[in-house]
């Protein structure tokens, strides 16, 4: 791969909305300094090293690696002889508006279509008989023959999957579409299904069982289901009270245990500090956080060695010698805090403010100096101003609450988590340290501090 | 307003954003802050020439209305852009196209703080990545642009500029001339969605305002605009907003120690809260106004004052009392040829008429009162005379001419958006039913 030599192909070389595919050169191991503590590393022993199936929870901040990182452990995977179905929770699902059973039908669905994929056809007996359950608990029989007639009519006309398909496959693949898009439907199929959800598991384990049985015969160590962009289901209150989070994550913690495969689920990294906390982690002792890459260490000195990861990943992209002046590089590291996404979104703002007559290194500190004043603007903007005083006292005191505001500032990367061994510690973005209010209230905590003494 | 007011600072924004354009290739997501329409105008006007010598072709799309997806309008735009009629002119390099969306703001009411559009972004992101190959740049009031940074974090995330413009004082003032300093009359004979219009960009431009030095000729300029959103709210019938923007204008006075809007938003203030019923309220709120009034001998406030007492008096039933304050008011009207204050306490003399039975000088005084204010074109106060005259030809029994008045009025009202038009439609109905 060519490293990029302008400030145009530098601009396009750091796009701050690309995940890396496993394999991808410009990967760079930030293991070490994520806390020396290879995530993918962990969740892959968890699979391979169990006898039993595991169901794990994968979280860490927006932007800081985590599909790239998912995508890594489906090859390390596969490459042991593992069958491994990923797929994005957006594409599937409503994240507006999501219940398990919804849920737990996309994976059904994920899971046939993608060993279908595969080459691993299940059994058409068994896969009828499930067919034959669902459209009784959902469907009148004059209500089937209506989807039956619509179903022929769709294909004929090339909308949903091909005829020659299992019926079930073609059914599952309409109903998650509807249960996307459209309201009635999805309520008249969550009150349904919702009544019989510990018989739709069952349904479900019958086809992961079969899958099971054909994957051993071809060799196959098991079955791995990595669900990716779950972690972005909005986050509400609901009116039946707790959090639409609490609602899946923990209410049907359980049922998301009860598939005879091993799983993957992105949480939100808030639900890892929310008051439910103890009880998620008593659901799901398998769990891994994805640290920020740690570029200075909790009293504020510089971690060379993050440094230098960040770094890295400018230099698999970008020619620097040709571009950025070693100061400004240092600077543009140091003012991510250590995430990778801002570092992006920092380079970009570099080369809009680099001078067109200066070469080579248009960009210097000067110029990088002003694109961290942008993300501290940005940061003013995102901020509410009751998080100061508690910005303030995270500062200082490295750790999180766990309740609903400081859940709020590590969803909004005002707050950072770092690690380097147990337990991992908390500070404020490096951005927000440049906020005047962030200083008031900083001044403000230090007073009563002292006050106290 | 020409090309001169765009500051240095906004200039080199400008120049900035037109080096991400160039930048960019394929899916890149841009913010703007800007809080006028009027100044992005001027904005556009530099910007489309730095753009032009870029090669770049820009698609805009301006949204009039709330939208829940604004990708489809988004590849609606590029469709159009792209059909083969137009395909011939634009050259193969699609990196030249860029989107800009305005008008995003009304999908992000700041009443609601839950919009639909908030949950789209955050949750297609993606699909705004497949399927918009280009840079594609957000227009946004500031407020808006909070909003949805907060609400949508994910969509925030992706990012690669958000570029800033500073208001212009020029173009705020010419604004302020313009919109806030609007007699009444024509305010308030504005047809309705116009009336809407007005308090989106009254708002933006408080918007500007706040950051703008604060000056006591700012804040004099705040208040003055506070209140004219207060009466705009109140026209349309809102009278929770209505209230909020009088209470804040009112606040704002009371600082600056200007005694005559104090007295203009106490009476303001009075108007409303009448409106929801509280006669004892309205009475005490219009006595403060009218003895600050009377201090300053303005004596155009206190005719309008002495008649909004005078309708409390009718609506609690002293006529006597009312007819009193009406004919007091009146005669200072007089005095100052207020044209559009003697119409108005006319018709209200022709409501007292009414209430004691005497329907021809009733009659009389609505015709007065309706010919003056066609020669003012006083749309709003046209309307309820006119159903006036309509419940006296009912009240005869000529159905036929009721009928007519009450649907003109009712015509009236509704262009107006006033929330009259509901007391009009009843009275359309009844005729028609019997």
């Amino acid at each position: 791969m060519e490293l990029a030599q302008s400030l145009r192909q530098v601009y396009n070389a750091v796009d701050p909305t690309l995940p890396l595919p496993s394999g991808d050169p410009r990967y760079v191991d930030c293991t070490s300094v994520r806390g020396n503590e290879d995530v993918v590393s962990r969740m892959f022993d968890a699979i391979t090293w169990s006898e039993a199936d595991t169901h794990q929870l994968f979280t860490g901040h927006r932007g800081c690696g985590k599909s790239t990182e998912l995508l890594r452990l489906q090859a390390r995977l596969e490459e042991a002889g593992y069958r491994v179905i990923y797929f994005a929770a957006d594409e599937d699902l409503d994240l507006n508006d999501i219940v398990y059973s919804d849920l737990l039908l996309t994976i059904a669905k994920r899971i046939e279509r993608g060993l279908a994929e595969q080459g691993i056809a299940l059994d058409p007996d068994l896969l009828d008989n499930v067919l034959h359950w669902f459209r009784e608990v959902v469907y009148t029989e004059e209500q089937w023959k209506t989807v039956q007639g619509e179903m022929v009519a769709e294909a004929r006309v090339g909308v949903g999957l091909p005829e020659s398909l299992p019926l079930i496959a073609r059914l599952l693949s309409r109903v998650t579409g509807q249960i996307k898009t459209g309201r009635q439907v999805k309520e008249h199929i969550r009150r349904k299904l919702d009544p019989q959800i510990s018989q739709s598991i069952d349904n479900v384990n019958l086809l992961l069982d079969e899958a099971y049985a054909k994957i051993a015969r071809q060799g196959d160590r098991g079955l791995v289901v990595l669900i990716d962009n779950l972690d972005r289901i909005t986050l509400t209150e609901l009116e039946s009270g707790g959090t639409s989070h609490e609602a899946l994550y923990i209410d049907h913690g359980e049922q998301l245990r009860a598939l005879n495969c091993h799983i993957v689920y992105t949480v939100p990294i808030s639900m890892i500090y929310s008051p439910k906390a103890t009880v998620l982690t008593g659901i799901f002792p398998d769990n891994c956080v994805l640290p920020m890459i740690k570029v200075h260490d909790r009293d504020g000195r510089d971690c060379d060695e993050g440094l230098e990861r960040m770094r890295e990943i400018l230099t698999r992209r970008i020619d620097l010698r040709k571009v950025l002046t070693d100061e400004a590089v240092d600077h543009l590291c140091r003012a991510s805090g250590g995430h990778p996404r801002h570092l992006m979104i920092l380079v970009r703002y570099a080369c809009t403010y680099a001078p067109r007559n200066v070469w080579p290194r248009p960009i210097d500190l000067g110029v990088t100096e002003r694109a961290e004043s942008r993300l501290v603007a940005e940061y003013s903007r995102m901020i509410p101003e009751e998080h100061f005083p508690l910005l303030a006292r995270v500062y200082l005191n490295k750790t999180v609450e766990n309740d609903p505001e400081h859940e709020l500032m590590l969803y909004n990367l005002s707050v950072l988590e770092y690690y380097n061994g147990a337990p991992p510690w908390h500070d404020v973005h490096p951005v927000v340290r440049g906020l005047p209010k962030f200083q008031q209230a900083l001044e403000h905590e230090r007073a009563k501090c002292f006050g106290d003494e | 307003m020409n090309e001169q007011s765009v500051s240095a600072t906004n200039e080199e924004t400008l120049r900035h954003l037109a080096r991400m354009i160039d930048l960019a290739e394929g899916f890149t997501l841009a913010f703007v802050k800007c809080n006028l329409p009027q100044q992005r105008r001027t904005l556009l006007q530099r910007l489309r020439a730095m753009l032009e010598l870029l090669d770049v072709q820009l698609v805009e799309l301006e949204l009039a209305e709330p939208v829940d997806d604004l990708l489809s309008r988004v590849k609606g735009a590029l469709a159009e852009t792209k059909s083969p009629t137009k395909s011939a002119q634009l050259s193969s390099d699609s990196h030249q196209l860029t989107l800009f969306v305005y008008g995003l703001d009304h999908s992000l009411p700041s009443s609601d703080p839950h919009p639909p559009l908030l949950s789209h972004l955050n949750l297609a992101r993606e699909l705004y990545r497949r399927g918009v190959p280009h840079p594609l740049v957000l227009w946004l009031p500031d407020y808006a642009l909070t909003k949805l940074a907060r609400g949508a974090p994910d969509f925030w995330a992706w990012r690669s500029g958000v570029f800033e413009f500073t208001p212009e004082p020029e173009i705020v003032e010419a604004l302020t001339e313009h919109l806030a300093y609007e007699p009444l009359l024509a305010t308030g004979s504005l047809p309705g969605e116009l009336k809407r219009e007005r308090i989106q960009i009254l708002e933006r431009l408080l918007e500007d305002y706040r950051e703008l030095e604060d000056t006591p000729r700012v804040r004099q300029a705040r208040s003055d605009i506070l209140f004219k959103l207060a009466y705009l709210h109140y026209e349309l019938g809102e009278m929770s907003e209505a209230r909020f923007f009088c209470q804040q204008s009112l606040k704002i006075a009371r600082q600056l120690e200007d005694k005559g809007g104090i007295a203009r938003t106490l009476h303001s203030l009075g108007l409303i809260v009448q409106d929801t019923g509280d006669l004892e309220e309205a009475r005490r709120l219009y006595q403060q106004s009218l003895e600050i009034k009377r201090q300053l001998d303005d004596k155009q406030g206190i005719a309008l004052t002495l008649h909004n007492l005078g309708a409390i008096a009718q609506d609690t039933g002293d006529l006597e009392e009312a007819r009193r304050l009406y004919q007091q008011s009146l005669e200072f009207r007089r005095q100052l040829e207020d044209k559009q204050g003697i119409a108005q306490t006319l018709h209200q003399l022709g409501r007292a008429a009414e209430d004691t039975g005497g329907l021809e000088e009733a009659r009389c005084l609505y015709q007065q009162s309706l010919e003056i204010k066609r020669q003012l074109g006083d749309k709003r106060g046209i309307a309820p005379t006119l159903h006036q005259l309509g419940r006296l030809a009912e009240e005869e029994g000529d159905l036929e001419k009721a009928r007519e008045l009450f649907s003109r009025s009712l015509e009236l009202l509704e262009t107006l958006g006033s929330p009259d038009a509901e007391v009009a439609r009843r009275s359309l109905e009844r005729v028609k039913g019997s």
